[in-house]
């Protein structure tokens, strides 16, 4: 819009003939005048509080000027000057007037009245600065609550506003596997077979021994010097062997106990109830060992030893020791291992020596009737004359060398 | 007579009286709770009227609901819920854009219905009382300088008060210029960016909490009453 209101110069651009130094010293001139201009707007800028004072002159003076420089415009760029210095001293004006609406107080009275009237107190030892005009904002504050009416509303402490109700999560459960499988845990080593095994070879090889001696003495039958399990399990075994009718033990006239093979009773007889059982105790421990192995003459065992594994058989009878709890004589290489009741060595089932399958024999004397081939003879019950119930519950504790 | 235009009003709007208080009692609550969390700051509408749509399908149904809300929190609170309506209108176009302009630009503030006397010895609390006398002088600048003042005016009357836009520790204020920010905030005040000849220059203008009625009056009567005072110097030394 200003460049259509703009006259061109005559000859200012068509000549090429003008002379420069006229030329840039009309450029000066024009730039000397925005300067002046913007030197105006800074006046009118600053001292705007003094523009509008009624007593103050400040006003007439910035408008001459002003006015003075515009009969100098010329050019466009000078007339934007012109028009903005207009435009700062009329939003000024306006400010003043718009004020006046106030009773005539400026803000810059405004803010006086504030730091006569408020102003901080300085402390008894002089501690505030010198010059500073701090205001007491809480007075001013207190002074004017009544103009706001602030209202403190309500310190809720159910969390934010906007909670809402959070949905449960679908429990995602691990899909239940029924156990249609059978489990089957794995096989441990059958020692109740291997012992069922070892026991039927023993008694095997006893039965063997029996047909070939046809009568034995018992002592020589079940006795191994070496080894007080050893002879245990060859009792068992023949505990077995009595057991099935396949071996019978008798007393002979001089007490010496005999024994010797004879055919299992058959089935008809067992259904029948000729054939029956009935127990005894019969009570063998260690001293009743050693006893046994002075009255059986070395060399008479009938029964072979048994060996497994690294344990040698030199082990060597020992006399025996008080209270000891050693199954067998003890030698230099003869490893030493405690066992427990619950563990057994894989080759000795005299744990399974229990009460519940002791020997037992047909008791022909106290049942009528009981004994398959009715011969009336007296059963063997005896117990060991020697019997020592401590130490037999220490020897069965198990603590014993192993050959 | 009363209890049967109220049923009258009601089955306007298919609802019970039941469905009426309950409803006047979430935007009561709602108004209470944000007040605080807002730190005084002016509640739109249609965060009012959103408690009555969520479930509610009426369209004039919130205006009554905003009603019997600030009716109860007079007679109970002794609150006054007062309605601001914001001097621009909307740049939103569509349809009703006038009417729906004025709507959305409505907002909301309590004030408390006390005397100026119980008020201040009662209500008025004294940790706050600094932020008060600030957004005061603020105003008051403001409002001398014909409601609208640059940026650049502006500090230069606060520095006479000793509080300079880069002060971040000032003992009572803090950071002067986060305090200033907060009186725009509270609808005290409004921040403009205008575009010139010589770049962009922020104006402060009056905004339509202190140009509410009531407030703008006190605010006029106060800055009388400041200046006019007769002062007693204290000599320091």
């Amino acid at each position: 819009m200003a460049r259509r209101t703009v006259k061109r110069e005559v000859g200012s651009t068509s000549c090429s003939g003008r002379t420069e130094p006229a030329e840039s010293h009309a450029q000066t001139d024009r730039r000397v005048l925005r300067s002046r201009y913007l030197a105006v707007k800074t006046i009118i800028n600053v001292e705007r509080e003094e523009i509008t004072n009624a007593d103050s002159d400040k006003f007439n003076l910035i408008f001459n000027e002003v006015e003075s420089l515009h009969q100098l415009v010329q050019k466009p760029r000078e007339q934007v000057a012109d028009a903005e210095a207009l435009l700062d001293i009329t939003n000024t004006l306006i400010t003043s007037v718009k004020a006046h609406g106030s009773d005539g107080i400026t803000p810059s009275e405004f803010v006086t009245s504030i730091l006569k009237n408020f102003r901080q107190q300085s402390e008894p030892g002089g501690s505030m600065e010198h010059g500073r005009n701090l205001v007491c904002w809480k007075d001013v504050g207190l002074a004017v609550s009544h103009v706001f009416r602030r209202s403190p509303g309500c310190c809720t402490m159910i969390g934010p506003m906007n909670t809402e109700l959070k949905l449960r999560k679908t429990a995602v459960r691990r899909k239940h596997v029924r156990p249609t499988e059978s489990v089957r845990p794995e096989e441990i080593d059958d020692s109740n077979r291997e012992e069922g095994k070892d026991t039927d070879k023993n008694m095997a090889a006893m039965f063997n021994i029996l047909k070939k001696n046809k009568k034995v003495v018992l002592e020589n039958l079940v006795l191994n010097r070496n080894s007080f399990a050893q002879t245990v399990e060859n009792l068992f075994a023949l505990s077995f062997l009595v057991k099935d009718g396949r071996a019978e033990i008798k007393v002979n006239e001089n007490g010496c106990h005999l024994v010797s093979p004879r055919n299992a009773p058959a089935a008809n007889a067992v259904v029948s109830g000729q054939a029956s059982f009935s127990h005894f105790v019969f009570r063998f421990d260690f001293k009743d060992w050693k006893l046994m192995m002075q009255s059986v003459v070395d060399g008479e065992e009938l029964m072979p030893p048994r060996y497994q594994g690294n344990m040698t058989s030199n082990s060597q009878p020992s006399d025996a020791p008080s209270g000891e709890s050693q199954a067998t004589a003890s030698g230099p290489t003869t490893p030493i291992r405690k066992l427990s009741r619950n563990r057994s060595r894989p080759t000795t089932p005299i744990r399974k020596l229990s009460r519940n399958r002791g020997l037992v024999l047909q008791e022909q004397s106290v049942v009528e009737g009981s004994s398959p081939e009715g011969d009336g003879e007296p059963s063997v019950v005896e117990d060991s004359p020697l019997c020592d119930s401590d130490r037999a519950a220490a020897i069965r504790k198990g603590k014993r060398k192993m050959r | 007579m009363a209890n049967a235009a109220e049923d009258l009003d009601l089955s306007q709007y298919d609802v019970s009286k039941e469905e009426k208080d309950k409803l006047a009692a979430e935007v009561i609550r709602y108004v209470l709770f944000k007040t605080h969390q807002n730190a005084g700051c002016p509640i739109k509408r249609e965060e009012l009227t959103q408690l009555v749509t969520k479930n509610y399908r009426h369209r004039s149904l919130p205006g009554l609901i905003i009603n019997e809300a600030t009716q109860k929190l007079s007679s109970i609170f002794g609150y006054e819920l007062r309605e601001l309506q914001r001097s621009r209108p909307s740049a939103i176009q569509g349809r009703n854009s006038s009417q729906q302009s004025v709507a959305d630009s409505r907002s909301y503030v309590i004030m408390s219905q006390l005397s100026a006397d119980v008020y201040r010895r009662y209500v008025e609390d004294v940790d706050t009382a600094h932020i008060t006398g600030f957004t005061f002088a603020v105003v008051s600048i403001v409002h001398l300088a014909g409601g609208k003042i640059s940026e650049e005016n502006l500090w230069h009357h606060l520095k006479r008060m000793e509080l300079a836009e880069t002060d971040e520790n000032h003992p009572v204020l803090g950071n002067i210029k986060q305090t200033l920010e907060a009186v725009v905030l509270q609808r005290y005040l409004h921040k403009n960016k205008v575009s010139g000849p010589e770049g962009n220059t922020t104006f402060y203008e009056l905004a339509e909490r202190a140009l509410d009625g009531p407030v703008s009056e006190k605010i006029k009567e106060y800055i009388s009453e400041i200046v006019n005072k007769e002062v007693t110097y204290v000599d320091d030394e």
